[in-house]
């Protein structure tokens, strides 16, 4: 599925008002994946799914791309149980088998180096979505320090047990689907992506099928 | 005792059950009780299940290693050792592809749990073996009779404890029907058995190949495979598995034989590639192909000390109607079981009054409860009214379908709630005839597992003949 993310399309067919250089920009969505018997999941600040708030495109500056693109991931847990840290960068937001990571239990993270500062449109991460499951506890920060000491700014929290220790989350928690969760990176500049989770509402595995970073390279 | 005082004793006798196993154990050997360090070999679903089963044993187990060609499947099962399984983890556990390399880096290695495809249940029951170890190998014990014939003659050529298995044999519920029930008689006579495993199309779909995660052709090979998809498939190729009667129906047929602790003296079997054979399905694409039979039904026939006993099997995988489930029918009364605790009804014929049974703290039996549970079974009903609209006939045939009918039979059931998954007990039996090196306090030995093992794949002798099969001693024996 390379290549595959984005297709950009003229701001002349789009009604609502735009900047003159921006462009809409699509977001490539894998098929659904639903199986099995879902886990009921329980959170208190899990949102109602509502179709209507589903983000598909956004409009961004011309030249906007997914930036995350085969860019290096570590993790708090270096030797996932399934699959391969690459995975979560490659483009491919299937479920299917083979294309996610399982991290260990617990409180976990993973960090995208997108190898330059980049003012950020948008984020969208897939979680696993073959099982109706929503993760615990998610938190996306960017910053420029590869430690995340300073300069950190939060971008989506819905940890409102403060298990990460940043702070209450205001941000809802949502079922997994196909179309993942889009996002505001409000033009945050930065090189690096963090995201945090605390298992799921079926298990307390953490994972990831994709995380894409959508800016203009080299701005 | 009533349903709600059986429902407040019967976890904490459940559990007992499964705790007193371990108690007798170590009341019976000085050596009872000590840490058996494990290792797993063939990390897949099975593997895996034997991974989570033995999560529930709290002392006794230590794992220390695994094997699989696949890291797909390998490295998961190795990774939740070390988070689920931490109390029976010590530091990492060591991951190795080949089978050989773990057991020569590892000689602190007491036992082993093999849960392969089953052609290589006997060539690795055999390497573990005269490497000193004992063997926990998964069912069926082989995709052939002459690949168990020689794990029996391995087991008895090493001095390995060496368990299979058909993990019912160490469940309280089953050991309860047939020491409590069926060996009292309270079932009078039993005439006939019935068991199957339905499981319908969408859980009997071809497993796929997960995105760059093919292993290299030179390994596959190694181990017999002749392609990924063989590899993920192996339960439908006879090169490498048994097919639906053997993966499913072992574990129930295996029951016929152990129940009334006996083999079969014939058996009549039909079945065929019915569904799964490469033609467009209703999608228009093509189904999965395979080799084996994926519908099979087998007629049996057993010489008990009361007569003749005949019992039907049937596993079908283009339904999944009513589960999975064996039925012993008595004179006196029948008897419905399964893994599953959905199924555990006791029904009287009419004129058996077990009330005495349901006496005391410990009883055989509960009354059941309500026509919910029971709603698909026998039906306790009132003769005047209401009645079914099929009953709203006229004349004779009203006549008819009042008078040939059976009274409803009277519902129990079986007062043992099992609280760990279903393998655990056997993965406690097992451990425990390590701990004491005391191979006759395994609850499925080799030579028992071998009988069944011989009572199901014969039925493809007589898929192959047509012909009724006729059973001799030469059969179970080795």
């Amino acid at each position: 599925m390379k290549n595959q993310a984005l297709a950009l399309a003229a701001i002349a067919a789009l009604s609502s008002p735009v900047l003159a250089d921006e462009v809409e920009v699509k977001i490539e969505f894998p098929k659904p994946m639903f199986i099995g018997t879902p886990v009921p999941a329980k959170l208190p600040n899990l949102e109602q799914p509502d179709p209507s708030k589903i983000i598909k495109s956004f409009m961004a500056p011309a030249g906007t791309v997914n930036v995350a693109s085969g860019k290096p991931v570590t993790s708090s847990d270096p030797a996932p149980i399934i699959g391969e840290l690459e995975l979560i960068t490659d483009d491919d937001a299937d479920g299917s088998d083979g294309c996610f990571v399982e991290l260990a239990p617990g409180p976990q993270w993973v960090q995208i180096d997108l190898e330059a500062s980049t003012t950020l449109s948008k984020i969208a991460m897939w979680h696993y979505h073959k099982q109706a499951q929503a993760y615990v506890a998610v938190v996306v920060q960017l910053s420029d320090d590869t430690e995340f000491k300073t300069g950190v700014t939060t971008v989506f929290n819905s940890d409102i047990e403060n298990v990460h220790g940043f702070g209450e989350g205001k941000d809802p928690a949502y079922i997994e689907t196909n179309h993942g969760r889009v996002i505001d990176a409000k033009g945050t500049k930065a090189r690096y992506i963090r995201l945090y989770s605390n298992g799921n509402t079926s298990n307390e595995m953490n994972h990831y099928c994709e995380v894409q970073a959508f800016g203009v390279p080299g701005k | 005792m009533d349903r709600r005082s059986f429902l407040r004793t019967s976890a904490v006798s459940g559990a007992g059950l499964y705790i007193a196993t371990s108690k007798s154990a170590i009341a019976q050997g000085e050596q009872a009780g000590r840490t058996i360090k494990c290792a797993l070999i063939g990390c897949g679903a099975q593997g895996d299940r034997l991974r989570v089963a033995s999560s529930q044993i709290k002392t006794g187990i230590q794992w220390v290693a695994v094997a699989d060609i696949w890291k797909y499947n390998r490295n998961p099962v190795a990774r939740r050792m070390e988070f689920e399984n931490k109390h029976q983890v010590e530091g990492p556990v060591a991951q190795y592809e080949e089978v050989e390399e773990m057991l020569d880096k590892h000689p602190e290695i007491e036992a082993v749990f093999i849960a392969t495809p089953d052609h290589l249940h006997a060539p690795f029951s055999r390497l573990c073996l005269e490497k000193g170890k004992s063997v926990y190998c998964e069912k069926m014990m082989s995709n052939t009779i002459e690949g168990a014939r020689d794990m029996v003659k391995a087991g008895r050529e090493n001095n390995g404890i060496f368990q299979i298995g058909h993990q019912r044999h160490s469940n309280p519920r089953y050991i309860h029907l047939r020491e409590k029930i069926l060996k009292k008689g309270l079932l009078g006579r039993v005439t006939h058995c019935y068991g199957q495993w339905n499981r319908g199309v969408a859980a009997s779909q071809p497993l796929g190949i997960p995105k760059n995660q093919t292993i290299p052709a030179e390994m596959l090979e190694k181990y017999g495979f002749g392609s990924m998809e063989e590899f993920r498939n192996w339960r439908w190729f006879a090169k490498y598995g048994g097919g639906p009667i053997s993966d499913l129906g072992a574990h129930q047929i295996d029951m016929y034989n152990w129940m009334y602790e006996t083999t079969p003296v014939s058996l009549f079997a039909a079945g065929g590639v019915d569904y799964y054979d490469g033609t467009p399905g209703p999608d228009g694409e093509p189904k999965a192909k395979f080799e084996l039979p994926d519908n099979v039904m087998c007629l049996y026939e057993y010489q008990t000390k009361e007569g003749v006993m005949r019992a039907y099997y049937q596993v079908l995988t283009t339904t999944g109607s009513q589960g999975y489930y064996e039925k012993h029918m008595g004179v006196a009364g029948s008897a419905i079981i399964s893994e599953s605790p959905t199924y555990n009804q006791v029904y009287a014929e009419p004129g058996s009054d077990w009330s005495q049974y349901a006496m005391g703290d410990d009883p055989i039996l509960v009354k059941a409860p309500d026509a919910v549970k029971n709603k698909f079974w026998e039906h306790p009903r009132s003769w005047a009214k209401p009645v079914p609209k099929s009953y709203n006939v006229t004349g004779v045939a009203k006549a008819v379908a009042d008078a040939r009918e059976s009274k409803a039979l009277d519902p129990w059931e079986i007062p043992v709630i099992l609280e760990v998954y279903p393998h655990t007990p056997h993965v406690a039996n097992f451990i425990e005839a390590v701990q004491m090196k005391k191979p006759a306090h395994l609850t499925c030995n080799v030579m028992d597992a071998f009988k069944s093992c011989v009572t199901v794949l014969k039925a493809y002798e007589c898929l192959e003949s047509g012909q009724k099969y006729i059973f001799t001693p030469e059969d179970f024996q080795v």
